[in-house]
């Protein structure tokens, strides 16, 4: 060690010295390649969607350095301070390395402590628990609770074992509370999933509008390029819309600040404007829309007893409606500038400035969004009301004019949106609701016609016959349903994968906690370190994280990354994705399926689930010669292909491709798994080898000729919707669930900082990290505060109707809240934010509204 | 330990044999040459006998100017920072 | 840390009640006239503070501002290991910062005045100046994002703020420079303590080791007229230029910009350029037919 530090720190001398005289050192390069006995090899960063490459420097089987992949078109060499502390986050000191079960008397029991057991005795107790729940409580009974952290084939392998193997619709990803509604909104308004610009969009666009995005603090290398073309280009501007003041204010040519729930006004009045200005798109919205409206006044995906949910009168509807361009010009008139300015706070000079941009026909926008615009009661609404905007002005499927929603997490894309681990999907696209769409799956998958629970429990028309004996019924449960489900009983096993549920769903003291810790429920939580899920699972399994196996995320500009195992997991720690496939070997198709469907392939009786989902002559059939090599000859541990006896990751991912290039639905095409290794992602869909940036318009992107051979280059054709016309759909203003009133006054917004991703679970056990963020506090408008009689530094309790956290006041934060609103981190494990919130979604996309229900602040 | 680099500068045609004298002497390398630039690096245990390296350096016949470029100093062996985590 | 610490602190604070101020001193003479010869620069003094040499005099070594701290984090220095006058309070920013309490709780009990008891706005404090001490492994300098002293400052903008300039490296991000400015920094070493290096590149420095000093006879012009509000002499007359119709000159930006250019294709409907930039970022995709 002491040596190579020498070295390394000699080889920066000189390098130094040569480049400033200006003369080339050979030795100097040849040293920086592994003279040091380093071996370097590129992953993709583990935080955010933004999908920053990583070089990782493995010595002696740990890794020991890490650097920004300089030749990663996405970041070029840096990092923000998350990933620059990248590689601790395998090294915390309380890693799991053992699975460990709660018992008493040597005995499982819910009520016990946790001890240390075999993976053989934790799987054998799973499968017990997991079958009999399946067979008394029929699909519902169970549920698998996963990750847009997940890898790509985890998500996949994820999906067969519930959707196939447990013959279960209960799977959800917690992307669902990420970006479901942007999910709902790309579907309603195209059909088909994900943007259709990328992220060179930040270098050709002029105007960039931030709608519920602080991307200055949450997506930090995306944040440096539209700065660096804000500081560029000449008359370039940025737009920031919020409703606290955030860090992307100090750059903003325009900061609005906004009462919550009035960016719905906001939109429509962007669109009044360009209607009024008349200069939309005449041609383009003739040509490629269609104008419709959607259902109001929907509820708030509480509980059905709730008096909001009794009240509502389109209780969850959403089938649009066509209307004339008339009609939705009417729908939107109501928006004029008087009227949203008063309702939403906002100066009526910002709001033409904001318009302004969007209206000139020259000018080139690109809008950006995140949690603000998916964590919202109205969420689907509000998504499709940003598009509507694009749609009207043609601005959209080209460089520089892009509506463009930006994910949270690695693989949200790559992994629970594309492969999709929710509920209601299948892979590329694909929903349980449609038979079409199960069959062609269950042909993939070697299965019998029937085996995936459709979404109203029927195939052909007749009921699906099921192990419990009673009918199917509806099988769809979305992640909020799940944690009442878990509560009122109707589920009793769920299987929390990748993510720290516990500490990440809304409503903790009402719903989550009582569900999880409820007699008759066994929850199993896999995690690579202790969270706050962990601690309140029956059945904890360690978990191998990131570099610790084979990877593949997706990120949001529909960049797919592949990395190789660089390093092994501690102790008994195994990956996700063995943990699914093992497990699969405890269950037999006769425990989960029922006679009539083992009738149609009597070769699968007896069989365990593993034989059928993953040793099924597809997934199995890439050999593994028990390393992995790259082109320079280094050599790669892979623990799951020496475990089965294939190359696991690669055989899951070229099934899931038969998805995208044999399946119904266009559009999803990845590149072979090979390919991936060798390149800094690629941008689906990937034909013929040459990536798609701008989706949608011919010439760029190739599936248009695939479905309109005619098309001429630069020609649109959004073919995710049958005639190739999106959808404007007109939403209005509507109020948010619980506004503050006299005893709860304040609207409580939660959200992230800079320094930690998500839930801490791995940026916390960083102590230069903790270091520099702490402990959540509340940020607070120091007018609320004095109000209060509260300064910065003050303990305050905060109170909503369902709990209390104790924290400290900071009015002199980064963020500052308007008044009447205050705003607090949810990354702090020791302060658990989610005891205030409301589990309210959006009753479409069933994504909770993190952002705004009633708290008061007092003196603790 | 205390490391540095240099840039030597000489005329072109002395550069052989000054860098050859400066190879020979304790604790220093030629590291890179070209055109009369020499790129040095001087690896000595304490910061006293590197400063007098470096006149003495100046001090060589045919020396047009030395310009110091890096330093690096430090009086213990810091800890490996990763295998501190663990 | 707390219990230790709190330990440590009410044994110095009751030492000094019972023993009096003066017969600690007549018992310490020698040890101070030792210790005093100057702070080490990473120790820092309380807000308010006088003068190092004038603090020295009036210091009575009783330890109440260090009892009043309510974050722990003053220390009384300890005879012979810290290097600072014995008995005398001080902070190392690094293990613990000032937190800059509004109502400055360490002062007000002072009994002789070596802490200022005028100041009443910690904003006003000025303990020391930070100062980005090492530009090259600053991260933030490189283009990493990271800016955690700018986040953690309380003066955030005024006392550190941050200079946006191009990557000209990677060509297409920023790099985001912290830049501490003296005249609003208060020294509280927040940012040295929050600095995610493993030595930090930001350090609070005493102010004579921090500051340098312009020549006496220059000023910066723009600096001047802005808090002049104008020019400071006759301003400049309206200039005019020889130009070819259609051109336009922006004296101030020295800008050259063409009118009645016809409007870039941009327009979604409008045909796209021949080959054009689909081709060129399509990768190759015009080859394909």
């Amino acid at each position: 060690m002491k040596m190579n530090r020498r070295d390394f720190i000699k080889t920066q001398a000189v390098a130094a010295a040569a480049a400033t005289a200006g003369i080339s050192v050979p030795a100097v390069s040849s040293a920086q390649a592994g003279d040091d006995g380093i071996r370097w090899d590129k992953t993709a960063c583990r935080f955010c969607g933004t999908g920053c490459s990583v070089l990782l420097g493995v010595k002696d089987g740990r890794v020991v350095a890490s650097q920004g992949d300089p030749d990663a078109p996405v970041n070029k060499g840096l990092n923000c301070i998350k990933g620059y502390f990248l590689t601790k986050i395998m090294y915390g000191a309380d890693r799991l390395t053992k699975p460990l079960m709660r018992k008493k008397n040597g005995k499982f029991a819910k009520d016990g402590q946790f001890e240390e057991v075999s993976w053989d005795e934790a799987f054998k107790l799973m499968a017990e628990k997991f079958v009999a729940a399946r067979k008394a409580k029929g699909p519902k009974g169970i549920g698998m609770f996963g990750s847009g952290q997940w890898t790509i084939w985890e998500g996949y392998a994820g999906q067969k074992l519930i959707k196939a193997g447990f013959r279960s619709n209960s799977l959800e990803p917690n992307a669902r509370h990420c970006m479901a509604s942007a999910v709902g909104a790309f579907m309603r308004g195209f059909g088909i999933d994900e943007p259709a610009g990328c992220y060179d969009d930040m270098e050709a666009g002029e105007t960039f509008v931030l709608w519920g995005s602080n991307m200055a603090e949450m997506h930090p290398i995306l944040w440096s390029r539209i700065t660096n073309t804000r500081l560029t280009k000449p008359g370039a501007q940025i737009h920031v819309l919020a409703t606290f003041r955030n860090r992307c204010f100090e750059l903003a040519d325009n900061g609005i600040i906004f009462k919550p729930q009035t960016d719905l006004a906001i939109a429509n009045f962007i669109a009044n404007y360009i209607i009024e200005k008349g200069t939309y798109n005449k041609e383009f919205v003739e040509k490629h829309c269609h104008f419709t409206k959607t259902p109001t006044d929907i509820g708030y995906g509480l509980r059905a007893n709730d008096p909001r949910e009794k009240k509502a009168k389109n209780r969850a509807k959403g089938k649009l409606t066509k209307i004339s361009f008339e009609e939705y010009a009417k729908s939107v008139s109501k928006y004029t500038a008087d009227y949203v300015s008063e309702l939403s706070g906002v100066p009526k000079e910002q709001l033409i400035k904001l318009a302004e941009q969007y209206a000139d026909p020259k000018r080139k926008v690109a809008s950006y969004w995140t949690m603000g615009f998916n964590q919202h009661t109205r969420g689907v609404w509000v998504n499709g009301l940003v598009y509507n905007i694009h749609l009207l002005m043609g601005k959209i499927s080209e460089p520089g004019n892009s509506p463009f929603s930006l994910t949270g997490q690695p693989s949200a894309c790559g992994t629970a949106r594309e492969v999709g681990t929710f509920t209601h999907r299948l892979p590329a696209d694909l929903v349980v609701k449609k038979d079409a769409h199960c069959k062609f799956a269950e042909k993939i998958w070697k299965l019998p016609a029937g085996t995936i629970p459709r979404a109203n429990g029927k195939m052909d028309g007749k009921p699906q016959p099921d192990i419990s004996g009673k009918p199917m019924g509806k099988t769809l449960i979305h992640a909020v349903a799940m944690h009442r489900a878990l509560h009122d009983g109707v589920m009793n096993c769920f299987w929390v994968m990748c993510n720290n549920n516990l500490q990440a769903a809304a409503n903790f003291n009402g719903e989550s906690w009582p569900g999880w810790r409820a007699k008759d429920n066994f929850i199993v939580v896999s995690d690579p370190y202790p969270t706050v899920s962990a601690m309140g699972a029956d059945l904890v399994l360690p978990t191998a994280m990131w570099a610790e196996k084979e990877g593949a995320y997706g990120n949001s500009e529909r960049r797919t990354q592949f990395w190789r195992q660089q390093v092994k997991a501690p102790g008994e720690a195994r990956s996700d994705l063995w943990q699914i496939m093992e497990f699969s070997k405890y269950v037999k198709v006769e425990d989960v399926w029922p006679a009539e469907l083992i009738a149609q392939k009597p070769e699968y009786k007896g069989k365990t689930l593993y034989d059928v989902l993953f040793a099924n002559g597809f997934v199995n059939k890439f050999p593994f010669d028990g390393k992995i090599k790259d082109e320079r000859g280094n050599e790669y541990d892979n623990d799951e292909s020496a475990h089965f006896g294939y190359y696991v990751q690669k055989g899951l991912f070229e099934e899931y491709r038969r998805f995208q290039w044999e399946g119904p639905k266009t559009g999803h095409q990845q590149a072979p798994f090979d390919a991936y290794h060798k390149a800094r992602g690629l941008r689906w869909p990937v034909i013929d080898g040459k990536e798609t940036l701008w989706r949608f318009r011919a010439g760029y992107d190739p599936i248009v000729r695939q479905v309109k051979k005619d098309a001429k280059d630069g020609e649109v054709y959004f073919y995710g919707k049958k005639d190739g016309k999106a959808n404007i759909i007109f939403a209005p203003y509507e109020p948010a669930a619980e506004p503050p009133d006299d005893e709860y006054d304040l609207w409580l917004c939660t959200g992230r900082v800079l320094e930690h991703w998500h839930s801490g679970s791995m940026t916390r056990r960083v102590p230069e990290l903790y270091r520099a963020m702490p402990d959540a506090k509340v940020y607070m408008n120091k007018k609320d505060a004095r109000k209060r009689r509260l300064r910065n530094g003050s303990k305050v309790k905060i109170i909503t109707r369902r709990g209390e956290v104790v924290t400290r006041v900071e009015t002199r934060g980064r963020n500052v809240p308007q008044e009447g609103l205050v705003f607090i981190p949810w990354f702090d494990a020791g302060r658990l934010v989610n005891k205030l919130t409301l589990d309210q979604t959006d009753p479409l996309s069933k994504e909770t509204d993190y952002k705004k229900c009633a708290c008061k602040v007092v003196k603790a | 330990m205390s490391i540095c680099s240099l840039i030597v500068y000489s005329r072109p045609e002395k550069m052989e044999a000054i860098s050859a004298d400066i190879d020979a002497r304790e604790g220093c390398e030629v590291a890179a040459a070209e055109n009369g630039k020499m790129v040095v690096l001087i690896d000595l245990p304490s910061r006293d006998r590197m400063s007098q390296t470096i006149m003495d350096l100046n001090n060589i016949p045919g020396v047009i100017t030395v310009s110091f470029i890096y330093e690096y100093f430090e009086e213990e062996e810091p800890k490996d920072p990763v295998s501190e985590e663990a | 840390m707390a219990a230790k610490t709190v330990n440590r602190r009410r044994f110095l604070t009751t030492m000094a009640r019972t023993a009096c101020g003066v017969s600690l001193f007549a018992l310490g003479l020698g040890f101070y006239a030792r210790g005093s010869k100057a702070l080490p620069p990473e120790y820092i003094r309380p807000p308010g503070a006088l003068e190092e040499e004038k603090f020295l005099s009036a210091c009575t070594r009783c330890g109440i501002c260090v009892r009043d701290c309510p974050y722990d984090i003053l220390k009384l220095a300890e005879l012979g290991r810290d290097n600072a006058a014995t008995g005398t309070p001080y902070f190392h920013a690094r293990s613990g910062a000032c937190e800059m309490c509004e109502d400055i709780p360490c002062i007000p009990n002072c009994p002789t005045g070596a802490l200022d008891h005028s100041l009443t706005d910690i904003n006003k404090a000025r303990m020391g100046l930070a100062v980005v001490i090492d530009q090259e492994n600053c991260i933030a300098f490189q283009g990493l994002r990271c800016e955690v002293c700018y986040n953690v400052c309380p003066l955030r903008g005024k006392a550190l703020s941050l200079d946006y300039q191009p990557n000209k490296r990677s060509g297409r991000h920023a790099l985001f420079i912290p830049v501490v400015h003296s005249d609003a920094c208060t020294g509280c070493g927040l940012c040295e303590r929050a600095c995610i290096l493993e030595r930090e590149a930001i350090k609070v420095l005493p102010i004579r080791l921090a500051k340098g000093e312009l020549g006496h006879h220059y000023r910066f012009g723009w600096k001047e007229k802005a808090k002049h509000g104008g020019a400071l002499v006759t301003p400049d007359k309206e200039h005019h230029f020889n130009l070819p119709k259609g051109v336009e000159y922006d004296y101030s930006t020295g800008r050259i910009y063409v009118k009645n250019k016809p409007a870039a294709p941009n327009a979604p409907q409008a045909a796209k350029p021949k080959g054009g930039a689909a081709s060129i970022l399509n990768r190759g995709i015009q080859e394909a037919k």
